[in-house]
Order: C-alpha cells, then sequence, then structure tokens
C-alpha cells in the first residue's frame, strides 16, 4: 500500500474528479454494505467516509481495469476491522446457546423448515437479526459471497486470506443463519 | 454402485458455483435424480434468496451529509497554508513555551545586573600562598635558607627527631 498522501500536497483536478466520480458511482454501494458489516448507521457513515478519504488519498494506486467496487469493499473492510480491534469485544455478541449451529455443522439436518413460509417484511427483519449475530468475520463472508456475489477468491483477497478460510467460514456462516433464523422466526 | 448422499457443505460450494467442472457436473447429476438433496439445495437456495431480498430492503442511497464531510476532509487537507497559518504554527503552545523560558532564562543569566556578590578567591592570593611556600623549600634552586635550619640536612620533622637524641644520649652520660 503506497504511503499516506502528505498533508499540503498541491491537490489535483482529476484527483478530485476521481473522487466525485467515485461517490456518485458507488457511494450507495459502499454505504449498503457498510450498513450491512456493521447494523449500525452511525458506524456506516463514518466507514464511508472513511473509506471515500482513503480513495482519495491514495487514488494514484488504482489500476485502471481492475473492480473499483472490490478494491472499496477491501478498504471498508480493513477499516471495519480496524475499528473492532480498537472497541475490542463490542461487536463480538455472544450467541445463546441453544442457537449453537456448531454441533450439525457439515451434517445433514433432519429436517429442513422452507424460510419462504416467512412473510417478506418478516423475514427481512429475521435475517437482520441473525446476520448480525454472526461474528464479523463470518457476516462479511455472507455478505461478500451472497450479497454481493463475489467468488471465494474475490472474498478472499477483499477479506485478506486463504480460499480455505472462507469456504469454511461461509459454511459455518450458513449453518448457523439456518438455525438463527428459525429460531428468531419463531420468537417474533 | 449406488451414488452418496451430497454434503450440505457442497451443496453450498455447489450453489456459489465453486465446484470443479466434474464435481459440478455429478453433483448436478445426483440433484435431479435424489429428492432428499434436492430438498437440501432448495433450503439453501431459499437461504440465498432471503438474503438478496433482505439486501434489497435495505439499499440505502448515501447521505448528503456523509459526502459533505468527505469534501470538508478533502478540503481541509488540499488547502495549502497561508503565511500566516504558517506564522500561526510557531505560535503554539508546544513551540512558544520553550523559547519563552529560554528567553527569560538568558535575560535573568546573562543581561541583568546582580545585586548579591558571589563568593570570589581572588588569583593574588593562589599567588602570593605559592611564593610564600616556594621560599621555604630548603635547597631549591634560588631560594634562600633561613638561618634556622642552616645546619639541618633534612626537612623539619627530622630535624626535631635528631635533636631530641642528640639530648638523650647526653642524658645517659
Amino acid at each position: 500500500m503506497p504511503p499516506p498522501r502528505k498533508a499540503f500536497d498541491p491537490p489535483s483536478p482529476e484527483q478530485a474528479a476521481f473522487l466525485e466520480r467515485a461517490i456518485e458511482q458507488y457511494g450507495k454501494a459502499t454505504y449498503s454494505f457498510a450498513l450491512r458489516l456493521t447494523h449500525n448507521d452511525a458506524d456506516a457513515r463514518d466507514l464511508t467516509q472513511d473509506a471515500f478519504i482513503r480513495v482519495y488519498r491514495a487514488w494514484k494506486s488504482f489500476q485502471p481495469g481492475t473492480s473499483f467496487l472490490s478494491w472499496i469493499y477491501r478498504i471498508v473492510t480493513n477499516l471495519h476491522r480496524d475499528e473492532l480491534r480498537k472497541r475490542k469485544g463490542r461487536y463480538l455478541e455472544e450467541i445463546p446457546d441453544d442457537n449453537a449451529p456448531q454441533a450439525f455443522a457439515g451434517e445433514r439436518p433432519l429436517a429442513v423448515e422452507p424460510i419462504e413460509e416467512l412473510v417478506e417484511s418478516q423475514l427481512g427483519e429475521t435475517v437482520s437479526k441473525a446476520l448480525a449475530a454472526l461474528s464479523p468475520d463470518q457476516r462479511q463472508v455472507v455478505v461478500l459471497a451472497d450479497i454481493e456475489e463475489y467468488s471465494y477468491q474475490e472474498i478472499a483477497e477483499i477479506v485478506g486470506c486463504s480460499i480455505g478460510t472462507v469456504r469454511s467460514r461461509l459454511h459455518r456462516a450458513r449453518h448457523q443463519l439456518r438455525s438463527l433464523i428459525e429460531h428468531f422466526s419463531k420468537t417474533t | 454402485m449406488k451414488q452418496q448422499h451430497l454434503d450440505t457443505d457442497l451443496i453450498i460450494d455447489y450453489l456459489h458455483h465453486e465446484l470443479a467442472a466434474d464435481e459440478d457436473a455429478l453433483a448436478m447429476q445426483h440433484l435431479s435424480a435424489c429428492a432428499e438433496c434436492r430438498a437440501l439445495h432448495d433450503a439453501q437456495a431459499d437461504l440465498s434468496e432471503a438474503l438478496r431480498g433482505y439486501a434489497r430492503q435495505t439499499e440505502r442511497e448515501l447521505p448528503a451529509g456523509v459526502v459533505a464531510r468527505i469534501w470538508d476532509v478533502v478540503e481541509r487537507e488540499s488547502a495549502a497554508p497561508s503565511f500566516f497559518q504558517q506564522m500561526r504554527g510557531f505560535f503554539r503552545p508546544a513551540y512558544a513555551l520553550p523559547v519563552a523560558a529560554a528567553l527569560v532564562a538568558a535575560i535573568y543569566f546573562g543581561a541583568l545586573p546582580h545585586d548579591h556578590d558571589t563568593a570570589r578567591i581572588d588569583a593574588a592570593y593562589y599567588l602570593e600562598d605559592h611564593a610564600a611556600l616556594t621560599s621555604t623549600v630548603p635547597f631549591n634552586e634560588g631560594t634562600v635558607v633561613p638561618a634556622s635550619l642552616e645546619n639541618e640536612e633534612t626537612g623539619s620533622d627530622q630535624h626535631w627527631v635528631a635533636t631530641t637524641g642528640a639530648s638523650d644520649i647526653a642524658a645517659e652520660r
């Protein structure tokens, strides 16, 4: 990663134009992504702001022809990880024991309850709660794989881990999600 | 040979198009024939659809306030400092306080007249003392030997011992 831009470097019109275009085209996607990662509007706003400022400072390191969205998602992911480290544990919510999916992780569940039976509005709330209950690492992978539809390879590059880690995190997260959705749909 | 049921993890990879071509073909073939595995597959596909539905519901425009804050930071960073701003930097407490302290110390110790006398020893005292000592050291070149020490070959202490010894011998005789 290039060193941060020195303060008081003469501003370049191309740099400002680059930022303007980036905000216009990818602001919504970046903010939505940050919201799904953080589950908190204030944090998502801060994360989005910091990510675009990083984009502005490091604009020359962006390689034309590559995915800008992957680049800014990587920045958001790193900033989010740094923030979590600073807060240390604030977002590491405990999952109730009765929702522990590890008991059947990798095995065939005995019964499959269809998710589509839930009303859409109720489903949104249930999925939101279930996603919020995942660990930040698992949430990142689920959001990138199932919502943003990135490949395991791309997720590994964005998150900064191996494909094997992405695969195992996604498997575990999905087992956990199914269990949590069932739990929350019964309680609501 | 009867084909084994598909593992849930394998179904997840199949749904994400992450299987190798031969595995993918086998999984597809099995799913078309096995109702049990197809139910598992559909449940996982429903989960993916539920996540995408949730994503559609939570799609948000970037708030104008965030955009304004981004440009504020950028403008602040890219604004070149004026001469006044540069000078103002030198008057920050981090610079100004040590400089002021050094100036006060310099004025106090260097420029102001002192009312009190400091203890001084005149250099002439050492010269006089030195002259007095060298003049009484015997056999020193150019010195005048005092009359009381004219017949003595050694220092004053030896002179005292020799004299005492001579009187003792005389008394014994």
